[in-house]
C-alpha cells in the first residue's frame, strides 16, 4: 500500500469568461499522505475550492489526473467517482449545507442511506444509527439529535455537517473553509475537533485563508497564480 | 432508500406539493363521475333499446313494408323451433293524434302490434301502466269508457271488473309502496289510477251507446302526459278518453293512396314508459290487423286480378335463452334466404322489390346510430375533460420545477454525499408517483362517493331550490341520475392520473438530475 492517499497532478480547470477564459488552476499539483493534516492556503478566488471540489471528484479538471487510494479517478466510470464521494472521502462546506428537512439524526445518516436498497436499509438501520450517534457523541451533538438543523447556531450545524462527513468514515475529510462562517472562539472549538479527529488518524485536506488556522495542521501548501507554491 | 426517503419527506415538508395532489385529485374526480353517470346513461339505454327492439330484427326501411311476413314467420316456427322463442310482425308508419274535443294535435308514430305476441318478443308488457295495476284489462278491442262513481259511505268506487283485476294486483303485490297512496277515502276522488269521471246518482260501469265503442290504442307516455318537477306523471286524460287518429295510407307501389288520409276515433287504453324518450314521446301503438286496414296494407284485389299480399314493417324475433346472438342472426338469414328460394306462390315486381331490400339485424346493430351517438358523446366528454386534466399535468410540472428550483443547494448536497444523477432524477419521479397515487385514491373516493349519492345531492339541491335540478326527468325520462361506478374504468382513469402526475414531473426530475454538485454549493 502506496503512503499516499491523494496525488493531485498539474491540475488545471478554467471557467468560461466572456472572451477569455478564466483559468483558475493552472497545473496545482498536491500530495497527501495517509494520516496527514494539510492545509490549503490562498487569497480569496484563488481557487481553493476549486481544487478541492476536484480532488474530491465533485469537479471534474481540464486536464490533469486525481490518484485517489491508487486509482486514477477521472479515468474512472461515473459509478466510481459516486462511490468515493459517498464512502471514501468527507466533504464540510463552509456553509454547512445541511437538509433543512432533515432533523440533525437523519442528516448525519442520509450518506448512509444512499447506497443502499430500501431491503439493505431495513437490515442495516439499526447498525447505521449506532454509528450516526457515535460521530453524533464525537462532535458533542448527541443531545440534539432530533432538531433541526434551523434551530440550530452556526457552530452546531458545523458539527453536524462534520458527522455526516465522518458517518461513512471515509479515508480522506475535505473541509472547505469550515471555520469561515463562524467566530473566533466556535471557529477554535471546530477546529480542536479537526485537530482530535486527526489525533486518532484521520486524514484531513482544510482550505483556509487564516493562517492561524492553517498553523494547526501538519503542513501547509500555498495556492496562488494556480499553483500550489509551498510544499 | 434515500429516494424513497425523501420522496416521503418531500411530499410531507413541501405543502405547495398539496396542490398538485389537489389538483389531481379533482381531475380524477371529475373524470369517474362523467364516466360513471354518461356509462351509466348509455347502458340503460342499450338495455331499454333491447327491451323494446326483441333480440333481432327482420325488416326493409321502407314505410311501405314487405310481404309474406306471416308465412316467413310460420317457416321460422316451424325450422328452427330450437332458437326462436317468438316472433311477430309489427307495422310502423306516421300519423297525427288529435286529443278528443280539443283542438291539441301532434305528429306521432303508429306501431300496429299484435298485443300478445309484441309483450312476448319484448319487454313491452312491463311498460304499461293500467294493465300493471289492473292486470288484463288493456285491449285493442272496441271499447268504452270506465266510469268511476262513490259508494254510500263516499268511498269511490270503479267498474266490478276494474275493481276484481286492482285486487288481483293487490294480492299480488301486498307490499307495493304505492298502496298507501292510492288508499280510498271518503269524499276524495279515487287518486290512483283509473281516477274516472264520476257521476254521482250512477253505479261505477261503461255507459254508451253502439257507435261509442271505438277501439283502444295505447299511448306513449310523453304524447299526453307531463311530469311535475319531482318526476311524477300527471294523468290529466285517462283510461277510455277519445282519441282522433289520423292516418295516410300508401299503396302497393309506395305512393299516397287515391282515398287520401283515414280519421278514426279511438279511446286510450293505456299509457306505455318505456323510459326512452324517444319512443315514449312519439309512438302511439294499435292492433296491427286494424293499422295495416287503414294503411291500405292488408291484403287487396288487384285491378287486373289476382291479391296483394298483406304488408308489415318487420318482424321482431325474440331468442331462445342462451343462444348466442350472432350465430342466431346468421341463422336466421339463412332461413330468409331458403324461404325466399323455397317460395312458389305468385309475386309481383314490387313484391320483389321489397323483399330483396328485407335486412336481419340483431337489436345492437339495429341499434348502432341510436347508441353510437351517445358513445360518441361519452368518448368525447371524457376526452374534453382529459383535455382539461392536462392542466393538472402542467400545474404539477409548474410546482415540481419550483421545488427543483428552491432545492437546487439540496440536491448538490446529495449529489456530493453520492447520488447519482438518475438516483435524484427518481427522488421527484417518486415524488409525482406519490402524488399520483394520493390524488387517484383522493379521487377515486370522492368521485365514487359523489356518483353514488348524485341523486341524494341532487334533492338536496331541490330542496334548497327547484332551478338548482340538473337532471330533468322531463328530458331524459329517467326518473333517476345513473349511480352505478364501473372498476375497470376507475382503474383506468387511476391508472392515467398516475402516468400523467410522472410525466409532469418528468421534466422537472431531469433538471434534478443535470444539477451539478459545485454549482449549487459554492454559495450559501
Ligand atoms: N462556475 C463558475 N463559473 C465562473 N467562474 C467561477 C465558477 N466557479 C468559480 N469561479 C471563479 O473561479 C475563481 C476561483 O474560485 P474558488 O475556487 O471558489 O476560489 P476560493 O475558494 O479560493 O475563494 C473565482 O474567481 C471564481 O469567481
Ligand atoms: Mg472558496
Amino acid at each position: 500500500m502506496s503512503s499516499f492517499l491523494l496525488k493531485a497532478d498539474s491540475i488545471q480547470k478554467s471557467y468560461p469568461m466572456g472572451a477569455e477564459p478564466l483559468k483558475v488552476l493552472r497545473g496545482a499539483s498536491l500530495t497527501v499522505r495517509r494520516g496527514e493534516f494539510v492545509a490549503i492556503m490562498g487569497a480569496s478566488g484563488s481557487g481553493k475550492s476549486t481544487l478541492l471540489h476536484i480532488v474530491g471528484a465533485l469537479d471534474v479538471p481540464d486536464a490533469g489526473r486525481v490518484v485517489f487510494d491508487g486509482d486514477d479517478v477521472f479515468e474512472r466510470p461515473t459509478r466510481f467517482r459516486e462511490r468515493m464521494r459517498c464512502e471514501h472521502v468527507g466533504f464540510v462546506f463552509q456553509f454547512y449545507h445541511l437538509l433543512p428537512e432533515l432533523n440533525v439524526l437523519e442528516n448525519v445518516l442520509f450518506p448512509r442511506m444512499v447506497r443502499k436498497s430500501v431491503l439493505g436499509w431495513l437490515g442495516e438501520r439499526a447498525e447505521a444509527r449506532r454509528s450516526a450517534c457515535e460521530v453524533l457523541e464525537q462532535v458533542q451533538l448527541s443531545h440534539r439529535v432530533n432538531h433541526r438543523p434551523n434551530e440550530l447556531s452556526g457552530g452546531e450545524r458545523q458539527r453536524v455537517a462534520i458527522a455526516r462527513a465522518l458517518v461513512n468514515q471515509p479515508q480522506l475529510l475535505l473541509a472547505d473553509e469550515p471555520t469561515g462562517n463562524l467566530d473566533a472562539r466556535i471557529g477554535k472549538g471546530i477546529l480542536d475537533l479537526l485537530c482530535g479527529l486527526h489525533d486518532r488518524g484521520q486524514t484531513i485536506v482544510m482550505v483556509t485563508h487564516d493562517s492561524r488556522t492553517a498553523a494547526r495542521a501538519d503542513r501547509c501548501v500555498i495556492l496562488a497564480e494556480g499553483r500550489i507554491k509551498t510544499d | 432508500m434515500y429516494r424513497l426517503f425523501l420522496t416521503l419527506r418531500y411530499l410531507r415538508k413541501r405543502r405547495i406539493a398539496i396542490f398538485a395532489v389537489i389538483s389531481v385529485w379533482l381531475c380524477v374526480a371529475m373524470e369517474v363521475i362523467v364516466i360513471s353517470v354518461m356509462g351509466g346513461f348509455l347502458d340503460t339505454l342499450k338495455e331499454r333499446s333491447r327491451g323494446l327492439l326483441s333480440d333481432i330484427v327482420v325488416d326493409n326501411a321502407s314505410l311501405v313494408g314487405f310481404p309474406l311476413y306471416q308465412e316467413f314467420i310460420d317457416h321460422l316456427n316451424r325450422e328452427i323451433p330450437d332458437l326462436v322463442a317468438a316472433a311477430t310482425p309489427v307495422i310502423y308508419n306516421y300519423g297525427i293524434v288529435r286529443v278528443g274535443s280539443e283542438s291539441f294535435t301532434k305528429p306521432v308514430r303508429m306501431v300496429g302490434i299484435r298485443l300478445d305476441e309484441y309483450k312476448r318478443v319484448n319487454d313491452f308488457g312491463n311498460s304499461l301502466f293500467y294493465d300493471k295495476y289492473y292486470p288484463g284489462t288493456t285491449t285493442f278491442n272496441p271499447q268504452l269508457q270506465p266510469f268511476a262513481s262513490y259508494s254510500d259511505n263516499e268511498i269511490p268506487k270503479l267498474p266490478p271488473d276494474m275493481e276484481a283485476a286492482f285486487e288481483r294486483w293487490r294480492s299480488a303485490n301486498p307490499n307495493a309502496p304505492e298502496l298507501e297512496k292510492w288508499e280510498r277515502r271518503a269524499g276524495y276522488r279515487f287518486p290512483g289510477p283509473g281516477a274516472y269521471e264520476s257521476i254521482h246518482d250512477r253505479p261505477p260501469g261503461y255507459y254508451g251507446e253502439e257507435e261509442d265503442f271505438a277501439p283502444g290504442v295505447i299511448a306513449g307516455v310523453n304524447i299526453l302526459y307531463h311530469r311535475d318537477r319531482s318526476g311524477e306523471i300527471v294523468r290529466e286524460v285517462w283510461r277510455g278518453h277519445q282519441l282522433v287518429l289520423t292516418v295516410m295510407p300508401l299503396t302497393h307501389g309506395g305512393n299516397l293512396s287515391a282515398e287520401g288520409a283515414t280519421m278514426s276515433v279511438v279511446r286510450l287504453a293505456d299509457d306505455s314508459r318505456t323510459r326512452v324518450y324517444e319512443i315514449d314521446s312519439m309512438c302511439v301503438y294499435i292492433d296491427f290487423n286494424r293499422l295495416q286496414e287503414w294503411l291500405a296494407m292488408a291484403p287487396a284485389e288487384l285491378e287486373y286480378g289476382g291479391f296483394t299480399h298483406a304488408r308489415a314493417s318487420q318482424v321482431l324475433v325474440s331468442l331462445v335463452d342462451g343462444v348466442d346472438l350472432k350465430t342466431a342472426r346468421e341463422r336466421v338469414e339463412l332461413e330468409w334466404q331458403q324461404f325466399l328460394l323455397g317460395w312458389e306462390g305468385p309475386l309481383t315486381g314490387e313484391d320483389i322489390d321489397q323483399l330483396s331490400v328485407v335486412m336481419v339485424e340483431t337489436w345492437e346493430e339495429r341499434q348502432v346510430q341510436f347508441i353510437a351517438a351517445v358513445e360518441k358523446e361519452k368518448i368525447l366528454v371524457t376526452l374534453l375533460f382529459g383535455v382539461i386534466s392536462l392542466v393538472a399535468v402542467v400545474l404539477i410540472g409548474c410546482i415540481f420545477w419550483m421545488i427543483v428550483y428552491q432545492k437546487t443547494r439540496d440536491i448538490g448536497v446529495i449529489k456530493s454525499v453520492g447520488a447519482s444523477s438518475g438516483g435524484v432524477a427518481m427522488v421527484f419521479v417518486g415524488f409525482g408517483v406519490a402524488v399520483g397515487v394520493l390524488g387517484a385514491i383522493l379521487g377515486t373516493t370522492t368521485g365514487t362517493v359523489f356518483v353514488w349519492y348524485i341523486n341524494d345531492i341532487q334533492d338536496f339541491l331541490v330542496s334548497i331550490h327547484p332551478q338548482l335540478r340538473v337532471w330533468s326527468p322531463d328530458v331524459y325520462t329517467f326518473d333517476r341520475i345513473p349511480n352505478v361506478v364501473k372498476v375497470p374504468e376507475v382503474a383506468w382513469i387511476s391508472v392515467v392520473a398516475v402516468a400523467a402526475s410522472i410525466l409532469g414531473a418528468l421534466i422537472p426530475a431531469t433538471i434534478a438530475g443535470r444539477v451539478w454538485p459545485v454549482a449549487a454549493l459554492r454559495y450559501e
